[in-house]
């Protein structure tokens, strides 16, 4: 997954002189002090991407645990969230076949997400992460 | 949750991209394009709105629609956009596109709406090399498309998806898109007629993940692709007739694959195709397409498939080809039990232990029979068959003039007794796939023919919308072998 670190830190330099202003604002605005957050536990729970498809489609997984996506079809896909939560998202050229990209999930909840390439939020390529309280 | 939490959430090099996918996360969220339906709405500028549009007009009015059974929604005169038009529309009614250039990416998620265009030539949607699909169906049922190019789409110019009964394409153009030209996946029962692909790196056509698929392509053209047809983990009532397949990487591909549901391939019927010239080292190509260039028709890793009175010439590996798919990293084995009905709930099934399965999983090409075709001119053969007797491949009746193994109808007939095939073949096969090919060329730099003018519907203005059906499967008897063009 580091084949891509160079390119990324190229693009990252581009998109922070674009972008830090805006991110600054966002961050701001998207702060809320009443959802609990967990700590990264050092799990990591898998989702594969195939062909116009996520494996599984719904993935339950504990706060503070790393999902990973992995690209294991042949097509490229990008991971749209549900409007509601635009805080975490991933960019199409990012996810080419053999790809992965990976996110930690903090705050428990239900994030609805769907590859815009290949359906909606709710047909074609929809999937689901159900983030539990840590037990 | 704050921003900025989620910015320290993970390690080091996984954290530089987390913080990297975030940032454009918000880049994408700040240009408010991060979907994919856009419907831009600078299509009609060039649309041509003269008197004639006027009476078009009328038939759009709901009173029209009563007289009719279906409404007639005319782009750009009822609604700017196609999207618009898709969007009004219920099931059963007509819109009609006049000719123009349209910047959109259409989704339609209504049953039963038919979308012509009013000359295939010249309505033209334009994805600019920004927009992903031309027209994307999704989970509607009936749809069909006609009478239109698409052009410049990342993804696929043509696309019906997720769990469709009934599609159909009729007089299509798809030039110079970044996946497929037209590409139908868990869809069955579809019609893909008079159309033409040229430019892709995967398949010009595809038809994948349904079985049984009652599904006919036929009068189609497709070159200059990485594979002119490709299908994989279809079949069942799949025929693929009457076409041309010529300039492409490989021409006709069906194969299996554990990174999509419903494997394996089975049961595809290819009869009375023109194939030809099918080692083009200057296209576009995905990796299966490197793999397989240089053959005609090539039978990789799928079951009780038939090919039979194609013409088959001009192929640097072979004519026709039975051999097995080797897939890198599966995500699951070859399935004990085939799947019945592969439409609903067809996302492969995951391993419970990864770490069993093989770096590379051969797909076995088995039971397939190719007889009565006519082949010449093939560099390393012009029947090749890399499995072995036990796989039960048979060939007869076939006019060729070089085979691997040698003698192959005699040790494989079509009646009788299999014996065994040597293993030459599987040695040519195994220097096959360790050669390096000539890589992918960029399919928006990609030189391509002007195809010229498209044969364009009949009586588009005034045909009565037909939803799609079932298709009528062809008496493939009747199909006799192609005569080659001048
Ligand atoms: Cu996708």
């Amino acid at each position: 997954m580091s084949e891509n670190v160079g390119g990324v830190v190229t693009v990252l330099a581009t998109i922070l002189g674009a972008l830090v202003l805006p991110a600054v604002l966002v961050g701001v605005l998207l702060t809320d002090a009443d959802l609990p957050v967990f700590a990264p536990n050092g799990q990591t729970a898998l989702v594969q991407a195939v062909d116009n498809a996520f494996a599984p489609v719904d993935a339950e997984i504990e706060a503070g645990t790393e999902l990973v996506w992995l690209n294991r079809g042949r097509n490229g896909h990008n991971i749209i969230p549900e409007d509601r939560d635009p805080a975490w998202t991933f960019e199409d050229v990012a996810f080419a076949p053999g790809d992965e990209v990976s996110y930690v999930f903090q705050t428990p909840g239900t994030y609805r997400y769907y590859c815009s390439i290949h359906g909606t939020l709710t047909a074609g390529m929809p999937g689901v992460v159900v983030v539990t309280d840590p037990s | 949750m704050t921003y900025l939490r989620m910015l320290i959430g993970a390690g080091s090099a996984r954290r530089l991209r987390s913080i990297v996918v975030v940032l454009v996360g918000f880049a994408l969220v700040a240009s408010a394009c991060g979907g994919a339906s856009d419907s831009t709405a600078s299509g009609a500028a060039e649309a041509d709105v003269s008197a004639e549009s006027d009476a078009e007009t009328d038939t759009g009015d709901d009173d029209a629609a009563d007289d009719a059974g279906y409404a007639t929604h005319v782009v750009p005169d009822d609604f700017a956009t196609i999207q618009g038009a898709v969007d009004a529309a219920r099931p059963g009614d007509l819109i009609m596109i006049a000719p123009g250039t349209y910047s959109e990416a259409v989704d339609v998620t209504t049953d039963d709406l038919v979308i012509r265009g009013m000359d295939r030539n010249t309505v033209i949607l334009d994805g600019n090399f920004e927009l992903e699909n031309g027209i994307r169906v999704i989970g509607a049922d009936g749809v069909a498309v006609e009478n239109m190019t698409a052009i410049n789409y990342t993804k696929n110019g043509f696309f019906w998806t997720s769990d469709i009964t009934g599609y159909r394409a009729s007089y299509l153009t798809a030039i110079r898109n970044g996946d497929y030209g037209l590409y139908a996946f868990g869809a069955r029962d579809g019609l893909i007629e008079h159309s033409y692909a040229s430019g892709s790196p995967d398949a010009g056509f595809y038809i994948g993940q349904c079985y049984p698929c009652n599904a006919v392509i036929t009068d189609v053209i497709s070159e200059y692709n990485g594979l002119g047809y490709s299908g994989t983990n279809s079949g069942g009532d799949l025929y693929i007739i009457n076409s041309t397949w010529r300039f492409n990487r490989a021409g006709i591909v069906p194969n299996s694959g554990s990174y999509e549901g419903c494997a394996p391939e089975r049961e595809t019927t290819i009869v009375g195709n023109l194939v030809y010239s099918n080692s083009n080292p200057e296209t576009a190509a995905i990796d299966a397409a490197l793999l397989a260039m240089g053959n005609g028709i090539a039978l990789i890793g799928g079951i009780d498939n038939l090919a039979e009175r194609n013409r088959v010439w001009d192929h640097d590996v072979a004519g026709i080809a039975v051999a097995p798919f080797p897939e890198d990293n599966p995500i699951n084995g070859v399935p004990d039990e085939y799947p019945t009905d592969c439409l609903e709930n067809a996302i492969p099934a995951l391993p419970d232990d990864a770490a069993s399965l093989p770096g590379t999983l051969f797909w076995e090409a088995q039971t397939n029979v190719v007889r009565e075709n006519v082949i010449t001119d093939s560099r390393t053969a012009d029947l090749i068959v890399v499995q072995q007797a036990e796989h039960g491949n048979r060939f007869c009746d076939n006019d060729f003039a070089t085979s691997l193994p040698a003698d192959l109808e005699t040790l494989a007939p079509c009646e009788g007794e299999l014996q065994n095939l040597g293993g030459e073949a599987f040695v040519v096969f195994l220097g096959l796939i360790e050669e390096t090919r000539p890589p992918s060329v960029d399919y928006k730099l990609v030189e391509l023919p002007d195809p010229g003018p498209q044969p364009t519907m009949p009586d588009a203005e005034t045909a009565e919308p037909e939803p799609a059906r079932t298709p009528e499967f062809p008496d493939t008897t009747s199909i006799t072998v192609p005569d080659a063009p001048e």
